[in-house]
């Protein structure tokens, strides 16, 4: 593997998961699942395929069932996923839920419960955000010890797959002193757990999303992962390792935007020549390409570092979030445009890009967040 | 084999660079281009160039008998690695060595390059590039110098602008037009002559910024002998777009990221934190991480893309993304930098003597999206090369 391009595996991978979502989780199962309101938010088939391809278990270690493949893995599966705008739990299962349980787990939990996500057996979804907005560092302290272990009461927002997830990985504030730091504690609750409600909503962008109650719910000290606390850092990393697999999400998603809108304006005529010969529109979409063209290597890059294990994430992260969230809103944005009325319509497709793309923006800070986040790690 | 050969390079460096070159911005900021015209240089510098160029080191992939080592290019990189590592000033730059001599050993004849090359090699020829004209400028195509063969020799009549050093230069390579009848492109031919040839006159040209290196050149009844054509007559464009992508893949360079971590410092400096440790003002503050998250990514994309440069062929059309991006890129910076420095910034002189003001710099930089190919342009190339966009 070398630090650019891709190695032959890599490009393989790329290749496989490209065919396979195309096919079978793309846009027509997008507005199927829309129009169809499958009572788990998504497509069961569909998950057990994905998983039986190993998409589940990109980067999982292969000593808990998975390939093994890194984040560049599955930074290229959810560029994939966002090319394809697939809806599937696949973001909130793989991406949040395993790389916390990666992470912070016991060897015993991440024994449990890894070899279910590569299969495809189970789905995660990360329940953090107490608002409508990302803010990890204000959320309430919730969670009371009890002899057998905790009652934990609160109510979590934008929480996804709330209809279809198995189980929630639900990150509270555990304690909040002012002479030490704020520590966060992830419990791992059962949909069917006594306690837990939910109340879906409809978002723009077709993926399952609601509100999860937690009415004392109680639980024992095993289904906290990592059995102990963790400080603000290392919560705080976790959520950077998810932004940057957001990034390239929204990476792919652009890309597709970007390339749908090009050919059309090599293909729409009006005033006798193809609206791709006016200057104005070449330029714009001049710009777009360079803009992507960076996002591109930027990606590439964060996914290799993220692997090489190496130095402080925290800059480059927001780097990234901030960056794709500035790029698919530019993209997104200019690709109604030059689609003139017809990408107004709900019949074309490209208007389901703007939607996936400013849904992804908020999810784990958006633009104005990671961008007060990159003025504070530069000291102003 | 390839430590020893570091070793021997750096061995040799130690040795041989003065070491009142060593580790000296002054020198760093102001390199060495040679030339016989030009005499302001420090003797240390023509001396490090001396040194270098007894060895081929001055351009080491060049072949032996014209003035290099015959070196692969990365035995060439260990020796700029090894120099810059040391401290070691680059010891001869200019488009002799960086435009001239490609050219010439892809198009020039063997009496030619036996002319041309070790001369240029040696830093003994500065050479200066006569392009554009005050009307042809984007559409450089256009341009009317015109050069007549008569009797072994061209008469050359016509004016070219916005050439660099003309006033220090020795030499120069001319876009001429050879042929009234061929079509635009088809009648331009690349003509190399001596710059003091009777009949070129040059004059400084001023900038909104100040003095600046670039010339207007006045060529009246130039008399160049027909062996200084390069190339045949009509290949003239082809030989300069070759050289257009080569020098805008040279020019990307600029919005260095380490710049900006400074933007931050004045900012502070000049704001003061409030009491969340925060820049007293928050509109400037959030620009500040908006310039911070585009610098930092192209500065990852730039180092990439040039890393895939090397390995192939050169960037190509791409090179107009880099050339693009920088430069706007490197426009907010200053930007940023006049809007953080206040009144003090709009003063002709800085703080010190030895900086350019923020004000010069600031107004330099409106010329990045100019020079080397306009942003407008760029944009058409990728337009046209890159996304296949139809023609009207």
């Amino acid at each position: 593997m070398t630090e650019i391009g891709f190695s032959v595996e890599e490009t393989m991978l790329k290749d496989s998961v490209s065919d396979f979502l195309s096919s079978h989780g793309s846009i027509a199962q997008l507005r199927s699942i829309r129009d169809g309101r499958p009572p788990r938010g998504f497509d069961n088939k569909f998950w057990t395929e994905a998983a039986s391809l190993g998409l589940t278990g990109v980067a999982i270690a292969e000593a808990h069932g998975g390939v093994g493949f890194g984040y560049i893995g599955l930074g290229l599966v959810l560029e994939e996923v966002g090319r394809n705008l697939t809806v599937s739990p696949y973001e909130a299962t793989v991406l949040s839920c395993a790389t916390v349980i990666s992470h912070f787990a016991t060897a015993e939990q991440k024994e449990e419960l890894l070899p279910q996500i590569c299969e495809g057996g189970i789905v995660l979804s990360l329940a953090v955000d107490e608002d409508s907005r990302f803010d990890w560092k204000n959320l309430a302290v919730h969670g009371q010890r009890t002899e057998c272990g905790w009652s934990i009461s609160c109510v979590k927002k934008n929480v996804a797959y709330v209809s279809g997830a198995d189980c929630f990985l639900v990150a509270v504030k555990t304690s909040a002193d002012s002479e030490t730091r704020d520590r966060y504690s992830v419990f791992m609750i059962s949909s069917d757990c006594e306690g837990v409600s939910f109340e879906a909503q409809q978002s723009i962008d077709e993926h399952d999303v609601g509100t999860l109650r937690l009415d004392n719910v109680r639980v024992s000290e095993s289904s906290r992962i990592g059995l102990r606390e963790l400080d603000a850092d290392e919560f705080e990393s976790v959520c950077d390792v998810i932004a940057i697999g957001l990034a390239a999400e929204m990476l792919g998603l652009s890309e597709e935007a970007f390339n749908r809108t090009l050919a059309y304006t090599k293909e729409r005529e009006q005033f006798g020549r193809k609206i791709g010969s006016f200057q104005a529109l070449q330029h714009r979409l001049a710009i777009l390409f360079v803009e992507l063209e960076i996002a591109r290597k930027l990606i590439t890059h964060t996914l290799r570092k993220l692997d090489s294990n190496e130095g402080d994430i925290r800059l480059i992260a927001s780097v990234c979030k901030a960056k794709l969230g500035a790029v698919s809103k530019l993209v997104t944005n200019e690709a109604i445009q030059m689609h003139g009325g017809v990408g107004m319509t709900d019949e074309y497709d490209i208007g389901f890009f703007i939607k996936r793309a400013r849904v992804l923006d908020h999810l784990f800070g958006d633009y104005h967040f990671h961008l007060d986040r990159i003025a504070s790690l530069d000291g102003i | 084999m390839q430590e020893s050969f570091s070793e021997k390079v750096s061995a040799w460096i130690e040795s041989n660079c003065p070491e009142y070159l060593r580790h000296n911005s002054a020198f760093q900021a102001k390199p060495y281009a040679g030339g016989k015209k030009y005499q302001e240089w420090h003797p240390d510098q023509v001396l490090w160039c001396q040194r270098v160029a007894s060895n081929g080191w001055t351009v080491p992939e060049w072949p032996i008998e014209y003035g290099g080592a015959g070196l692969s290019a990365k035995e060439g990189a260990v020796i700029r690695q090894e120099m810059s590592r040391l401290g070691a000033p680059i010891p001869l730059v200019g488009m002799g060595v960086s435009m001239v001599g490609p050219v010439l050993m892809k198009y020039g004849t063997p009496d030619q390059k036996l002319y041309h090359l070790p001369a240029i090699a040696r830093g003994e020829v500065w050479w200066c590039q006569g392009y554009s004209e005050p009307g042809a400028g984007s559409d450089l195509a256009s341009l009317a110098t015109r050069a007549e063969l008569s009797d072994g020799c061209y008469e050359v009549n016509g004016q070219k602008v916005w050439t660099s050093d003309a006033d220090k230069a020795d030499w120069i390579f001319c876009l001429v037009r050879t042929s009234k009848d061929a079509s635009k492109h088809q009648g331009i031919s690349f003509l190399l002559f001596d710059m003091s040839s009777s009949g070129v006159t040059v004059n400084p040209i001023k900038l909104i910024s100040g003095l600046s290196p670039f010339c207007e050149i006045f060529l009246d009844k130039v008399k160049v002998p027909a062996t200084n054509l390069l190339g045949a007559e009509g290949q003239g464009w082809e030989i300069a777009t070759y050289l257009l992508t080569h020098e805008r893949e040279m020019q990307a360079g600029f919005g260095l990221l380490k710049s900006e971590v400074s933007l931050v410092e004045k900012a502070r400096a000049s704001y003061g934190l409030d009491s969340n440790g925060c820049l007293r003002n928050s509109a400037l503050r959030a620009e500040l991480a908006e310039f911070r998250v585009d610098s930092v990514a192209f500065d990852i994309a730039q180092n990439h893309a040039s890393l895939e440069g090397k390995n192939g062929e050169g960037m190509g059309a791409r090179s107009s993304v880099y050339k693009y991006y920088g430069t706007e890129l490197n426009m907010r910076k200053n930007e940023l930098s006049i809007a953080i420095a206040g009144r003090d910034g709009l003063l002709w002189e800085g703080p010190s003597d030895d900086q350019v003001s923020v004000s010069r710099q600031w107004l330099r930089s409106k010329g990045n999206s100019i020079e080397g190919g306009t942003s407008e342009i760029q944009l058409n190339i990728i337009a046209k090369a890159l996304l296949e966009l139809p023609k009207i």
